[in-house]
């Protein structure tokens, strides 16, 4: 091992070819320092650069550097790792101006191999037309009704609101009895229902639900029924004979129509915006005493029915006239069915309520006819 | 139920409008759907006469007439069928405007000009009626008893005639109130909102009593049925049109006029919510009515012109010899009041509304009385809606005078009374509200309540649907308003929300799907037969266990669907049919199968997915991409089960096996079953023609079912971590002759099981059998990874693994090293 500098003649002359101009701002420094040193290293380290500053292409620079900083024959590489048997001075000076060379020459190489790539690819780009359309997977589409059971569900969940699943094919006591129809009652008649071979039927309502949790469970209870149901109606553009529900029950010791209206309305601006306008009113359905019925405004006339101003006086165009629309129906369970799944209605209170998904998502995305849910017409599925 | 203002106002002083009058119908439960207007001012629309009627030169339907609309002579073409000459009509004259908008020019049809138009009743705004031409002497031609009255002159303003409009609610009555069907009901509710009170009128006629004499022939069989009937006859009747009043009342609830007895039995009907029925006395054998059950194979003609068979479900009124009537439903055509008719006998009863509800059922039959008495008319209100109409009579047709009468109650209807505390109106509706006020609204509704708390309150005989405290709650809410309630936070209540893992299970198994570029579809459960049992057959029911309509409302949706293939066939049908190139869909939803006597429905969770056309939603060839390339071509049998078995390792399903499988439906040899390490869990393949032709579908379908529920042993379990190696892997390729018999699996399995712990995976990446492939021989050629965890591993041990591996697939399936 020898403290004698590599010289400049251990490179091959034709590294001398490049510009100088390349080699940068610093290049003259760096010179300079290492003179200053009186090393005798800037022969050397000159030629050095130059190499890889100016290698014509990216196989030269790969083979000087490897020459000059390869781990296992680069000469520089070769210079530090044997540093050990100088003397303590030698290797303070050759160490220091090894460790330099090594980083200016690292810098370099990057440089010019960043160069290099950049006019290579340069030159590689060819008429590539952007406008050209890429090869495509398909897209899966959740179904838009599916997607607002999914919303309503998260925001049932956020209010503590676990799913329970019942049957589509129902026993008629869970549908009509023990929901508080009596037999042979004209509220049944709003409930067209298909029977199975066998007595039973296809579940009119998610609130059957509602009784075969309760005789599960005991309360405190907090669930929702999302589902299908049916009803025995000649289908058209407003009415089919399956759709989908979602209700909601609540039991508890001492739950009010206080506690099912915050409730309610917290859901409807959710689900339709901060400002929206609602209002409970009464309505009857035998499984609720007393029943309610949320309605929303009509955000164009809010709630008037008619337009008082400007060109388009007159009867509100959006909602016909109505001024409202119903959203929900709901109230307190009523006693006869707590009574019929062995609850105390003097112990425990509930409300419950129920809404379509048809309606929400007709009303939210302007869907003119109810058949198009179960139609799957690809055209229809992939706008949501 | 249509409430007509003017009606309205007969009953209650009110100062109200009528919106606010439906506003407070609406926040009480009578919901108002529609506000209209019967009538109004027709400028320029006189009462004309049409002198001559001839045919139009151009058009048969049409007709050409010559009209004197009082400022002279005009032609007028009309289309209308009973326009003739000498009747009294309304003329829409040049320049008027008709209620719906519509502005009346000269103009020419079919080459004949009209100087204006005769108008229908519908046009008017009058009622529904637009059968043809009003014939104003017909409607308005009748005096208070019926004799005739002279129109005004040709060219009077038609709104002289007709008076001032009609504004009418449309109000949906709920089906636990039947006091709504009433103006009586709805006027009380009326009252109670906004603070007003009955008229002088209202109260007498609320507390007139017609009383029958006894000595008419009445019997009450089955007095379960019937436990109140009021027979009165009535002489000296004289029937004919009804005066303009009655006609207006009947135009403004939506009914048409007959003549003027059974125009006031209606009007006492929309009035008192109490059914009357008008039978011709003489008609009557007897004279004598008895109420009994219909006995097996009698028959009767109904006023609705059909003969019915009767059973003993249904609750007839007979005479002396037969059926005269179907008890709260519709009257006989027999007894029948005509033009003839001088005498006659009222019924005012109460049937049970169980009964009424089963006759009308079986006779499928549906009327305003029947709707009335299914839903319970008031007990207590005969006396007053039969005083009513005796009362009214004697106005339209003088000298009607009541003879023989009976009265018959089987036992007395107890009042029932019930308690309100005032804690349970807290509880229920979340706010404190004193007894006083209670007291002050349920008095309001006409209950009678004794103060204190609780309250004891007396439930009036018109309100079936108060028979519990809560319902008082209810009335004391309605009452007080629902917008008064106030609004409490959602609370916690100590109720936390879980997801079940079933559920996160079924979202995963949609979302791997939607990953897999399918689109969710939502089809119908109901489904043929047919197609029921197509789709059975393709798991493997070949006589599957159907739950069948008994009421399906086609051939199309009898039975409920065994699984949701059939749904995604019709969509994937309709698709096509729309042009589509590509379809593919999946469902998440029930199968049905029926079990035993009395047993529901087993409901099977189940995911379907159907795929076909190209593999891509967008590609083109271009150099780098040869036509031929699979991007595109259609979707074939392994661009399909790829997509399978991506979904089944997105749902953790662990190394599941697949084994040929035939069924019918399947395209032969191109099924399979699907099994996970404990059970088996689907089936996947393309369909064949045949199966597909029943759906009309011409082109290759792929089909993947999986039963979501028997995924939850696999599924469900946590993963547990592995540290991934972080030494360099080895790469070897390896390629076998094995025989034609041999399964991939199988080959794979003796390649694993002697290949040890360091073999990090094994890739298929050539399938062939050909030139070069020794006879019943194929080649398989796996790409193979070494990785140890800790170390770089050396060569010998590299060679040493694959020599146990061939060994092992020497050994086991026969095969033979291809050596390069
Ligand atoms: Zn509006």
């Amino acid at each position: 091992m020898t403290a004698t500098p590599l010289a400049k003649d251990d490179l091959p002359a034709d590294w001398d070819q490049g510009d100088p101009e390349t080699l940068g701002a610093e290049h003259a420094s760096r010179l300079a320092e290492l003179e200053a040193g009186g090393s005798g290293w800037a022969g050397f380290y000159e030629r050095a650069a130059r190499g890889l500053a100016a290698a014509p292409d990216l196989a030269a620079l790969k083979e000087r550097h490897t020459r000059l900083l390869g781990r296992e024959r680069g000469i520089v590489t070769g210079r530090l790792a044997t540093l050990g048997d100088l003397t303590a001075a030698e290797r303070k000076t050759t160490g220091r101006a090894l460790n330099l060379i090594k980083r200016w020459l690292t810098e370099l190489e990057g440089e010019r191999r960043g160069a290099l790539e950049r006019a290579l690819e340069a030159r590689s780009a060819s008429g590539f037309d952007v406008t050209l359309p890429g090869r495509r997977p398909w897209i899966g589409h959740r179904h838009v009704l599916g997607q607002i059971q999914d919303e309503l569900l998260d925001l049932f969940h956020g209010l503590g609101y676990s799913v329970y699943s019942s049957p589509e094919v129902e026993e008629e006591a869970y549908n009509f009895a023990k929901l508080n129809f009596p037999p042979d009652h004209p509220a049944r008649d709003a409930h067209d229902t298909y029977w199975v071979e066998g007595g039973h039927l296809l579940r009119t309502h998610t609130s059957p639900g509602w009784v075969r949790a309760m005789e599960e469970l005991r309360p405190p209870l907090k669930l929702v029924f999302p589902g299908r149901v049916y009803r025995a109606e000649q289908v058209d553009a407003s009415h089919m004979d399956q759709f989908h529900q979602i209700d909601g029950l609540c039991v508890d010791r001492d739950v009010s129509m206080a506690d099912l209206k915050g409730t309610l309305n917290m859901f409807a601006r959710s689900i339709l915006g901060r400002e929206v306008k609602t209002r409970l009113i009464p309505i009857y359905f035998p499984f609720v005493e007393p029943g309610a019925q949320l309605d929303v405004a009509c955000a164009i006339c809010d709630g008037t029915g008619r337009i008082t101003e400007g060109a388009t006086a007159g009867r509100c165009p959006v909602c016909k006239g109505a001024g409202w629309s119903e959203l929900l129906g709901a109230g307190m369970v009523h006693p006869h069915v707590l009574r019929a799944v062995g609850y105390d209605p003097e112990q425990v209170t509930g409300f419950a309520f129920g809404m379509g998904l048809e309606r929400i998502a007709m009303a939210r995305h302007g869907i003119p006819e109810i058949r198009l849910f179960l139609e799957n017409d690809l055209r229809f599925l992939e706008q949501f | 139920m249509k409430l007509p203002i003017s009606w309205l106002r007969e009953w209650v002083e009110l100062g109200a409008s009528e919106t606010a009058v439906a506003d407070a119908l609406t926040r009480r439960g009578f919901y108002v759907e529609g506000i209209e207007t019967l009538g109004g001012a027709y400028p320029g629309v006189v009462v004309a006469r049409v002198l001559e009627v001839s045919r139009h030169p151009n058009a048969d339907r049409l007709s050409l007439c010559r009209v004197d609309g009082g400022a002279g002579e005009l032609r007028v073409v009309c289309g209308a069928p009973n326009v003739r000459a000498g009747m009294v009509v309304p003329l829409a004259t040049i320049g008027a405007t008709l209620p719906g908008g519509l502005v009346i020019k000269k103009s020419k049809i079919r080459g004949e000009e009209s100087q204006g138009m005769l108008c229908s009743a519908r046009e008017l705004g009058l009622s529904e009626d637009h059968e043809g031409i009003v014939d104003l002497e017909r409607t308005f031609g009748a005096g208070e008893g019926g004799e005739a009255v002279a129109l005004p002159a040709s060219g009077t303003p038609l709104a002289a005639l007709v008076g001032t409009p009609e504004v009418v609610l449309e109000v949906e009555v709920p089906f636990n109130r039947p006091d709504g069907l009433g103006i009586v009901g709805l006027a009380r509710e009326v009252k109670a909102a906004l603070g007003g009170r009955w008229t002088t009128a209202a109260r007498d006629r609320l507390a007139a009593q017609a009383a029958a004499r006894g000595d008419f022939d009445l019997t009450l069989e089955d007095a379960e049925g019937c436990p109140r009937y009021l027979a009165q006859a009535v002489e000296g009747v004289r029937i004919g049109p009804s005066p303009r009043w009655l006609r207006r009342r009947l135009d403004g609830v939506g009914q048409r006029s007959i003549n003027n007895v059974v125009d006031l039995t209606n009007l006492v009907l929309f009035e008192f919510g109490q059914p009357l029925h008008a039978f011709d006395l003489a008609k009557l054998a007897g004279p004598a009515i008895l109420v009994r059950r219909a006995r097996a194979g009698e028959r009767i003609v109904t006023l609705d012109g059909k003969e019915r068979a009767l059973d003993p479900e249904v609750l007839v009124i007979a005479d002396r010899e037969r059926p005269v009537a179907l008890a709260g439903v519709m009257g006989g055509a027999e007894s029948e009041v005509t033009a003839t008719t001088t005498a006659l006998l009222l019924e005012c009863a109460w049937f049970d509304p169980r009964r009424v509800r089963r006759g009308a059922r079986s006779l499928e039959l549906s009327t305003e009385a029947s709707k009335r008495y299914e839903r319970g008319v008031d007990p207590e209100i005969g006396p007053a809606a039969t005083a009513r109409f005796l009362e009214l009579l004697a106005r339209v047709s003088p000298g009607a005078r009541p003879a023989a009468g009976r009265e018959r109650r089987a036992g007395e209807a107890a009042v029932r009374t019930l308690t309100l505390r005032t804690a349970r109106v807290a509880r229920l509706i979340g706010v404190a509200i004193g007894a006083e006020e209670s007291a002050r609204h349920l008095a309001a509704m006409d209950f009678a309540v004794t103060a204190g708390d609780p309250l004891t309150v007396a439930v009036p005989s018109w309100r079936p649907d108060v028979t519990l405290e809560d319902d008082l709650v209810e009335e004391v809410a309605r009452a007080r308003g629902y917008d008064q309630i106030p609004e409490a936070p959602p609370a916690g209540r100590g109720v936390h929300a879980v997801r079940s893992e079933r559920e996160r299970r079924v979202a995963r198994a949609r979302g791997a799907m939607l990953a897999r570029g399918l689109s969710e579809a939502w089809t119908s459960s109901m489904v043929s037969e047919r197609e029921a049992l197509a789709t059975a057959a393709l798991l493997g029911d070949a006589a599957p266990a159907l739950v069948r309509l008994t009421n399906p409302m086609s051939r199309e949706s009898q039975v409920m669907r065994p699984n949701p293939v059939a749904g995604l066939l019709r969509a994937c049908a309709h698709n096509l049919r729309q042009g589509a190139q590509a379809v593919r869909l999946f469902e998440v939803g029930a199968g049905f199968r029926a079990r035993g006597a009395g047993e529901l429905p087993l409901e099977r969770l189940m995911l379907a997915a159907i795929a076909s056309g190209p593999a891509h939603a967008h590609a083109h060839s271009d150099e780098t991409l040869k036509a031929t390339d699979s991007a595109l071509q259609p979707l074939d049998l392994f661009g399909a089960k790829g997509l399978w078995e991506a979904w089944l390792e997105e749902m953790r399903v662990d190394t599941p096996g697949w084994r040929a499988y035939a069924a019918a439906g399947w395209k032969p040899g191109a099924s399979a079953e699907v099994a996970s390490v404990t059970s088996h869990i689907g089936w996947a393949g393309s369909l064949s023609q045949p199966l597909l032709r029943g759906w009309d579908i011409e082109v290759p379908v792929h089909l993947f079912v999986v039963l979501l529920d028997a995924l939850s042993q696999d599924a469900a379990g946590r993963p547990r971590a592995t540290l991934p190696g972080r030494f360099p892997p080895v790469r070897r390729d390896l390629a076998f002759f094995v025989p034609v018999a041999v399964t991939h699996a199988a080959l794979v399995a003796a390649l694993r099981g002697a290949a040890g712990e360091w073999l990090a995976s094994l890739e298929l990446f050539d399938v062939y059998a050909g030139t070069g492939t020794p006879e019943g021989m194929k080649s398989l050629a796996f790409a193979l990874r070494f990785q140890h965890p800790e170390r770089t591993l050396t060569e010998d041990e590299i060679l040493k693994v694959q020599e146990r591996m061939t060994i092992a697939a020497a050994r086991e399936c026969g095969a033979q090293l291809r050596e390069r």
